[in-house]
């Protein structure tokens, strides 16, 4: 039995159907040579893939950004800093109910952040979120990014709006990044994805602002923590201790 | 805006420099805003957008009669994320040449596939021909970065 070259590399990208994955796996069984080419191809792959990955964490020219903005002018422009002022009012304030009350008033503002081109749905192979052992984790710039990123308000690759510490002790940020958003938490040295949404779509050949998505999210966040957003001074040091 | 890092990333590999990326990232957007009505909803943005670059970036290339730009060239301008490393700097220079090497078909099916991990399907959509084509494309281009790769080590 021969495997050509075109079957040998779909097979390594997971482009073949049924019966030919079978047909090639058994000659792999039967071959070294071939199975030593899928491993060729993965390193290949990583390699190529490591090239450009520094693409994606460098900040975004403004004359970009203005790019995309020029035609939502019109659309709300929300700085994030209101969220984090926000956030830090509510914080120094006292009474809980206010704090969750101004707390989610943050979130709607993000929620009204013009977003300007949104993508489409899927989650890309190769993107923000992989899957372990039947869980969606955080990979590749998304996962550095929840390591690494404190909460911020410059536009970033992947921008994390902010953390929290949840009922069990363990700490989840929400993100934003490539048409998603979403509620990690850290969970075995790993970010498991607890939410994950598109960050809005485009209808119609209209722009519609990035809304319902990360306000659910800020709503999730805000059940799940019983003692608000953490401040930059206890997110820093979450940080440092390496989220544990 | 969501969707930049990775057109800059597409329009980078493509270009191999990121300036010229850049310029190519900008010509796409403002060419996806004049043309989105063309937008059909319920396809995927993202693959729309990296049609509109990959056909910009071939009219470009054209239109200046196939620049080329030198190796030297192409590695500095890229190299990113690592100043000072030399180890660093030699990996991406070996991994630029190489790549500069592959015909211009063989290599944007590759970085469609590998770098921006698009499907067959998705790839030849982008591209423009049968999903036959993309994957011989694709097949010859790995083998060629497979030995032009390993025989740099």
């Amino acid at each position: 039995m021969t495997i050509d070259r075109d079957t040998l590399a779909a097979y390594a990208e997971g482009q073949l159907d049924e019966a030919d994955r079978a047909r090639v796996e058994a000659a792999m069984a039967a071959d070294p040579a071939l199975a030593e080419d899928v491993a060729r191809h993965r390193a290949l792959r990583a390699r190529l893939q490591a090239r450009f990955a520094p693409v994606l964490d460098m900040p975004v020219p403004d004359r970009l950004l203005d790019a995309v903005r020029a035609p939502v002018a019109t659309a709300q422009v929300v700085d994030l800093n209101a969220v984090r002022v926000a956030r830090a009012e509510t914080v120094s304030r006292a009474a809980p109910a206010r704090r969750i009350t101004g707390w989610i008033t943050g979130g709607a503002i993000a929620a009204s952040l013009a977003i300007g081109l949104i993508l489409g749905g899927q989650i890309p192979g190769g993107g923000p979120v992989g899957t372990v052992g039947g869980r969606l984790v955080a990979q590749g710039a998304l996962d550095t990014a929840l390591t690494t990123q404190l909460a911020s308000a410059d536009p970033q690759p992947v921008q994390i709006l902010l953390s929290l510490r949840n009922g069990e002790g363990r700490y989840c940020r929400v993100f934003q990044t490539d048409g998603l958003s979403g509620l990690a938490c850290r969970d075995e040295g790993r970010w498991a994805v607890e939410r994950l949404q598109n960050s809005g779509a485009a209808t119609g050949g209209q722009y519609r602002q990035a809304g319902s998505a990360i306000g659910e999210i800020m709503a999730a966040a805000q059940a799940m923590a019983p003692d608000g957003a953490l401040d930059r001074q206890r997110e820093q040091i979450a940080l440092e201790m390496g989220w544990r | 805006m969501a969707l930049l890092p990775r057109l800059r990333r597409f329009a980078a590999s493509l270009s191999r420099d990121l300036a010229t990326g850049d310029d190519l990232c900008q010509m796409t957007i403002e060419r996806a805003l004049k043309a989105r009505q063309q937008w059909a909803e319920g396809t995927r943005l993202d693959s729309w957008m990296y049609r509109i670059m990959r056909n910009l970036w071939i009219d470009e290339v054209r239109a200046t009669n196939r620049r080329r730009q030198t190796f030297a060239e192409a590695a500095a301008g890229l190299a990113v994320g690592a100043p000072g490393q030399q180890e660093a700097r030699t990996e991406l220079a070996f991994v630029d040449r190489a790549l500069a090497q592959l015909p211009d078909e063989q290599r944007e099916a590759v970085l469609l596939v590998m770098v921006e991990g698009y499907g067959y399907q998705e790839a030849a959509d982008i591209i423009g021909c049968p999903v036959g084509t993309l994957s011989s494309r694709f097949a010859r281009g790995r083998d060629a970065l497979y030995s032009l790769l390993e025989g740099q080590q």
